[in-house]
């Protein structure tokens, strides 16, 4: 286990009725975050209570937390810029596996990237594709947009997988809609990439 | 009928019985007639006359008897001797040489009784010897050669026709009908005695069926003979050099170095 896969301790302070998130060792910094342990359930009476819209914001959120912690860990924006793939994933899978979502992997197609987390919780639709797009929007200081591929509609599917296409907003808008229309998770990685060589983008 | 025709009749027969005596038999048997040796040898009873089977009676004999055997005239010996068995039917030699019938039966007698297979032989021995110097006795000894009907014919014959083992035991032929009137003839058993309890037959010859025409062969010989291995004769394909695919441009590779630059091909998209 490298440094990045370590997710630094949680510090639960029962005199203090407290619980901290620690980005570096024993010490508290300045990146410690205070956090709660919520069931998952809480999760899908947000959606019926406030909306999809609004639980997507919340799981967003709880994605630049995580994209933070990672930014922390490589020591800033630029090094996650900068870092490896390994290392960026390394980091990214250790917040998300301390805090119960899953176990994280990259996939990359071509020139798309594809994030899948296996083992998830049963979110609302696009809950899990609003919280990797905020944690790599929060760790890369860049404007990304997810757009759940499979396994982030509320549905289980086989082992519990969900993927997320990690693009741009014109890109995500596109394959919602090829998603919508029936395309396949491969035609639409296909056709990202054909508009792409039409507009003459193609490297 | 009256008296006078019996007499007639009576002292026929007994013309026709001493020309019959007198006569030569046309038989083998060589010896005289047991009735005319008197008393001391005693002859068994004769048995019935046996009807002739019907097979016998409306087949013609069998081939490999060529002549009607005679019958067998059982001596017995009144003296201490035991019966003898005439238990083979292939020949049977009988040769005795009887007292006189003034002899009364003396246990001093040594009789010499000799069975083989196929021959009985009655040697008594004793009687000559102790009446040996009596002209009266040694008139009436006769010596009595019996050959039956195996042994009638002759020694080459009999090895051409060797019979199986199962019909060793001659049949008698039915006699002529001159002869069943006879009393020599009809005192003759019809078949010879049969084996001894318990004595086994000769064994049937072995066959032999591995002979070349036989088309019998045994394993070993089958194993030896020569395998003919079979060998498959390939026929491959001509292979051509030119390859069927043709390929223009490369793939196109792609191996982003940091994350930053995956992140700017995604959103590239």
């Amino acid at each position: 286990m490298n440094a990045q896969s370590q997710p630094g301790p949680v510090d639960f302070d029962l005199s203090r009725g407290r619980v901290d998130r620690r980005v570096g060792g024993e010490t508290k910094g300045a990146h410690d975050e205070q956090v709660v342990l919520i069931p998952v359930s809480a999760l899908t009476g947000l959606e019926k209570l406030a909306g999809l819209e609004v639980t997507k914001q919340f799981a967003r959120s709880i994605g630049v937390s995580f994209g933070r912690r990672v930014a922390a860990k490589l020591g800033s924006v630029d090094g996650v810029v900068k870092a490896s793939l390994e290392a960026f994933v390394s980091a990214l899978a250790a917040e998300i596996a301390v805090s119960g979502w899953g176990v994280l992997h990259l996939e990359r197609w071509g020139r798309a990237m594809v994030l899948v987390v296996e083992q998830t919780p049963t979110l609302p639709a696009g809950a899990f594709a609003a919280l990797l797009e905020g944690a790599v929007e929060a760790a890369a200081a860049r404007e990304v947009h997810g757009v759940a591929l499979a396994g982030t509609t509320g549905e289980r599917t086989e082992g519990n997988v969900s993927r997320v296409l990690i693009t741009s907003d014109k890109a995500a808008q596109h394959a919602r809609r090829w998603l919508v229309e029936g395309a396949s998770e491969a035609e639409v990685i296909r056709r990202l990439h054909d508009e792409t060589k039409d507009a003459g983008g193609a490297r | 009928m009256s008296a006078q025709e019996q007499v007639a009749k009576l002292e026929a027969l007994l013309a026709r019985v001493n020309g019959r005596r007198g006569a030569p038999r046309p038989s083998a048997v060589t010896a005289a007639p047991a009735e005319q040796t008197p008393a001391p040898v005693e002859r068994t009873p004769p048995p019935a006359p046996v009807a002739p089977p019907p097979v016998a009676a409306a087949a013609p004999p069998p081939a490999a008897i060529t002549s009607p055997p005679p019958p067998v005239e059982p001596v017995v010996a009144k003296a201490a001797a035991p019966e003898p068995r005439t238990p083979a039917p292939a020949s049977v030699e009988v040769a005795a040489k009887a007292a006189s019938p003034s002899l009364a039966p003396d246990p001093n007698v040594d009789v010499d009784v000799e069975v083989e297979e196929g021959m009985a032989e009655v040697d008594l021995d004793g009687l000559d010897d102790e009446e040996g110097g009596d002209a009266s006795l040694s008139d009436s000894v006769a010596d009595l050669d019996v050959v039956a009907a195996g042994a009638s014919a002759d020694d080459d014959e009999e090895d051409e026709l060797e019979l199986p083992a199962s019909s060793r035991r001659p049949i008698q032929i039915q006699a002529p009908l001159e002869e069943s009137f006879n009393d020599s003839a009809s005192a003759a058993p019809p078949h010879p005695v049969p084996p001894e309890s318990g004595r086994q037959i000769a064994a049937p010859p072995v066959l032999d069926f591995e002979g070349d025409l036989s088309g019998v062969r045994s394993v070993a010989a089958a194993d030896a003979a020569p395998h003919v291995e079979l060998k498959a004769d390939v026929t491959r394909p001509v292979v051509t050099t030119a390859s069927p695919a043709v390929f223009h441009g490369e793939v196109p590779a792609f191996h982003p170095a940091t994350f930053g630059d995956l992140l700017d091909a995604t959103l590239g998209l």
